[in-house]
């Protein structure tokens, strides 16, 4: 189907002749000799049910074929209509009396919601219907229109109103815009639009023949008088007639109900959103979150670390051995840094995902802003929206949107005050760090430690906001809250896969580069010697310049019970990139080992590092680990983004702030906790 | 002209017509939800801290308890 | 001018947080409201960008608030649940 002449021909207009009282009310085909049949164009924005109507039209007497010049597929259909006609008077006639049959060409063109042609098919929907001359163009043009939509694809439609070219409309996807509340009036849309208006159903096969009828009855009157558009240069304003046209268009011809019904909604709001029920369902919630995530994600955690410090690196070492590199420092750099860095960030990808699934789930299921309306009470204590609510939630995925997010805050207090609280909010690289220990030391109990985690981080927002807001912000008013509830929802498995794909794809691109720098550099400094008569890259780890200053810090813990330099060293780490503190803590022990593959003893030298530190206290001394881990400083980028919202000052004062409350909740935590333990 | 009663005491689930809103700095905000004097509402559920979820104009708007206080209606 | 366009162009200027707030503020039906973003986007007068939950965490490097995420609208007619609209810095 590529000769271009053929094509051209094909959409030769027929001759339509005046009606005149001697003129047969049958088909125009039947009249006029050698002339082919009307082309009907179906045009319409993308997802408005196009092809399906196409389909049901046509049947299978469709062909394929490209629009010459151009790459665009564009099918071709035969639409046999038959029509209902009174018996007819002409006085040649010889048709029979029940029905006319006309078959129309229908061509079914690629999805544009516009004729302002900024893709391809654009392009040619615009092309065929706007430019070229009247004999190029089609006879007719069905444009498909979604009733839930309305506004959506109406702009076409009001577009080729401007040209002047016959239009009838069809009215597709009632049924979801039913579930919605809204029906459409079609007298009213046809009389506001100023063209034939038809509901059809393609996908049951209803209002097709209502279609043809419409089509026809079109086909024999002129073409119908064509918009004024204004005369101006700015596309807006061009743009906004239209909008103002079809905006008016569509609040006639829409239908809301007279009264507000209850929905399913509604009832189980009543109870997710009740005093006592309320929070109590939202502390559920996330509990079962947090329990999914880790008692899933732990399995498969354990097999990849196996993996990557197993064969991987036993792999890299033969390779290494052929080259006879081994022994040196190249096998120390490849092997404890490299592989056992990038091991570990991988290890963090099914936890990532599903911290990711689910949060995402929980928000497209409308579930969220109904957690906003039970956390409103407690947001409001600390002068702060309920609003707020939302940056801080985003925290718990990863501190730094959650500081851009401040952003919907309009009060220059509450957003600075709401980014000082975000650092708080347990990111979930700090997760990966809590699973860890919860693993190593609480066993069976790791969800329900790192939900206590996941509490004692709400609670310090709550404290710190409270703390805050009295001291420094005394007078700062609150607005009473007004959150527009949307309707539950079943969450489209298909976006969230989406969603969730496109985050997981951005850490691993970024965090790769973090954690491979920072491994690296943290590799470095451990193969640099501080003492005399050793090798760059054969130093005891403590004496090396990282161990050197990470001797000098751990003193600070000794009253938090975890001053062993290599758990502070974690720390310092820990101030980079939190994703990369269990692969630095891995290094420090790695780096004392001869061998490859020790890695995956990191639970247990962890636990001979705690056992030993704490006096014989491990459990508190780790739990005040994870409280000072969860307090301390957020990772640099989170404060890069501080310093952009509210300037270096405060930014360090946060830090200061933090630290303090870190440190003395790490204290307080060991202290009263090796009382009981 | 009936004052209405406080809406903090208004029963759950009747039509109801606002009648009045005491604070004229939120009468501004709430008339652009819909929520003027005259508007046919209903209340759906108490939430935690005394707040409401009203129903009007098909949209569902969560209020706080300050708000709540605000508000006069009458039954419809 | 007061078309729908300019109006709902004029609340993403001043900061209007929602679609639902914009629609009444300014009186216009979320229906025309969504058409008139999406227009604006497609436009280029309007950049959407996507700010959602469970950011990656290694994105911290290099995840600057505009640059995050942003999920094209074409992907199914569902929406995502929080975008951040703003102004397109465009060379006139």
């Amino acid at each position: 189907m590529t000769d271009s002449t053929r094509v051209r021909l094909s959409l030769a207009p027929t001759v339509i002749p005046p009606m005149s009282a001697k003129a047969c009310c049958h088909t125009v085909a039947d009249q006029t000799a050698g002339t082919t049949e009307p082309v009907v164009a179906l045009v319409g924005a993308p997802n408005t049910g196009k092809s399906t109507l196409f389909n049901g039209l046509t049947g299978s007497r469709v062909t394929m074929g490209n629009w010459p010049g151009t790459t665009v597929e564009v099918s071709r259909g035969v639409w046999r209509t038959t029509l209902e006609s009174p018996t007819c008077h002409c006085e040649d006639c010889s048709c029979a009396d029940a029905e006319s049959p006309l078959a129309i060409t229908l061509l079914d063109l690629p999805g544009a919601y516009s004729l302002d042609a900024h893709s391809p098919d654009e392009q040619l929907t615009r092309g065929l219907l706007q430019d070229g001359t009247a004999d190029e163009r089609p006879d007719l043009c069905v444009v498909t229109v979604d009733a839930s939509r309305l506004a959506h694809g109406l702009y076409l439609v009001s577009q080729i109103r401007e040209l002047p070219l016959r239009v009838v409309v069809a009215v597709t996807m009632s049924d979801v815009a039913a579930q919605r509340g809204v029906s459409v009036d079609t007298v009213l849309l046809s009389q506001a639009l100023g063209c034939p208006v038809v509901a059809t159903d393609p996908r049951r096969r209803t209002g097709l023949a209502a279609l043809a009828t419409a089509v026809r009855t079109t086909l024999t009157d002129p073409a119908p008088a064509p918009r004024s558009v204004p005369a101006s240069d700015d596309t807006l304003v061009i743009d906004d007639d239209r909008f103002t046209w079809l905006s008016a268009a569509a609040a006639q011809a829409t239908v809301v109900p007279g009264h507000d019904r209850l929905t399913l909604s509604d009832k189980v709001d009543r109870w997710v959103t009740a005093p006592v029920a309320g929070p109590l369902i939202f502390l559920a919630v996330m509990w079962a979150v947090f329990q999914v995530t880790t008692t899933v994600a732990a399995p498969l955690q354990d097999a990849l670390d196996r993996f990557f410090s197993g064969p991987v690196s036993h792999a890299v070492v033969s390779l290494l051995t052929l080259a006879h590199l081994n022994g040196s420092w190249v096998e120390g750099l490849l092997v404890n840094g490299l592989v056992a860095g990038v091991g570990m960030l991988l290890t963090f990808v099914p936890l990532m995902a599903l911290m990711f699934v689910l949060l995402a789930l929980l928000e497209d299921s409308g579930y969220l802003a109904r957690a906003a309306v039970v956390t409103d009470r407690l947001m409001r204590t600390m002068g702060l929206p309920g609003r707020a609510f939302l940056p801080l939630v985003v925290g718990f995925g990863c501190n730094v949107p959650a500081i851009s997010a401040t952003r919907i805050l309009p009060d220059a207090r509450q957003r600075l005050l709401t980014v000082l609280l975000v650092p708080f909010t347990s990111c979930s690289a700090r997760l990966t760090v809590f699973v860890m220990l919860g693993s190593v030391f609480f066993g069976a109990n790791a969800g329900t430690a790192v939900f206590g985690m996941y509490v004692s981080s709400v609670a310090l927002v709550v404290l710190v906001g409270l703390l805050l807001r009295r001291t420094l912000w005394r007078t700062m008013g609150a607005e009473p809250l007004i959150i527009d509830l949307p309707a539950y929802h079943v969450p489209t498995l298909r976006l969230t896969a989406a969603v969730v794909w496109q985050r997981l794809r951005g850490f691993l691109k970024t965090a790769s580069g973090i954690i491979v720098i920072t491994v690296c550099a943290v590799w470095v400094l451990q193969a640099i010697p501080t003492t005399g008569g050793e090798g760059f890259g054969h130093v005891p780890v403590e004496n090396s310049v990282y161990g050197v200053v990470a001797r000098s810090i751990s003193p600070a813990f000794a009253p938090a019970g975890f001053d062993q330099w290599q758990t502070a060293s974690a720390l310092i780490v820990g101030f980079v990139a939190k994703e990369a503190v269990i692969s630095s803590w891995a290094q420090t022990y790695a780096t004392e080992q001869p061998q490859p593959g020790q890695a995956g003893l990191l639970g247990d030298h962890i636990q001979a590092a705690f056992q030993q530190s704490s006096g014989g206290h491990p459990l508190p001394a780790v739990l005040a680990f994870m409280v000072f881990l969860l307090a301390y400083t957020p990772c640099v980028a989170t404060l890069a983004a501080q310093r952009r919202e509210v300037g270096l000052r405060w930014t360090l004062f946060g830090v200061g702030m933090q630290l303090v409350t870190a440190w003395l909740l790490a204290v307080a935590v060991f202290q009263v906790g090796r009382l009981f333990w | 002209m009936n004052p209405g009663m406080e809406l903090a005491s208004a029963p759950l689930g009747t039509p109801l017509t606002l009648v009045g809103i005491d604070d004229p700095a939120h009468r501004r905000r709430l008339a652009t939800l819909g929520l003027r004097e005259g508007a046919a509402f209903r209340c759906l559920t108490r939430t935690i801290g005394g707040g409401r979820i009203v129903l009007v104009g098909g949209s569902r708007i969560a209020l706080s308890r300050d708000l709540v206080q605000q508000l006069r209606a009458q039954a419809a | 001018m007061s078309g729908p366009l300019h109006l709902v162009l004029a609340e993403i200027t001043a900061g209007t947080p929602t679609l639902a707030e914009i629609a009444r503020r300014t009186g216009l039906t979320d229906d025309v409201v969504h058409a008139a973003v999406d227009h604006l986007v497609r436009a280029g007068r309007v950049t959407s960008t996507e700010l959602s939950l469970g950011c990656p965490t290694g994105g911290c490097g290099t995840c600057p608030s505009s640059d995050g995420c942003s999920l094209p609208a074409a992907l199914g007619a569902r929406r995502p649940g929080l975008v951040s609209l703003s102004l397109a810095t465009r060379v006139a």
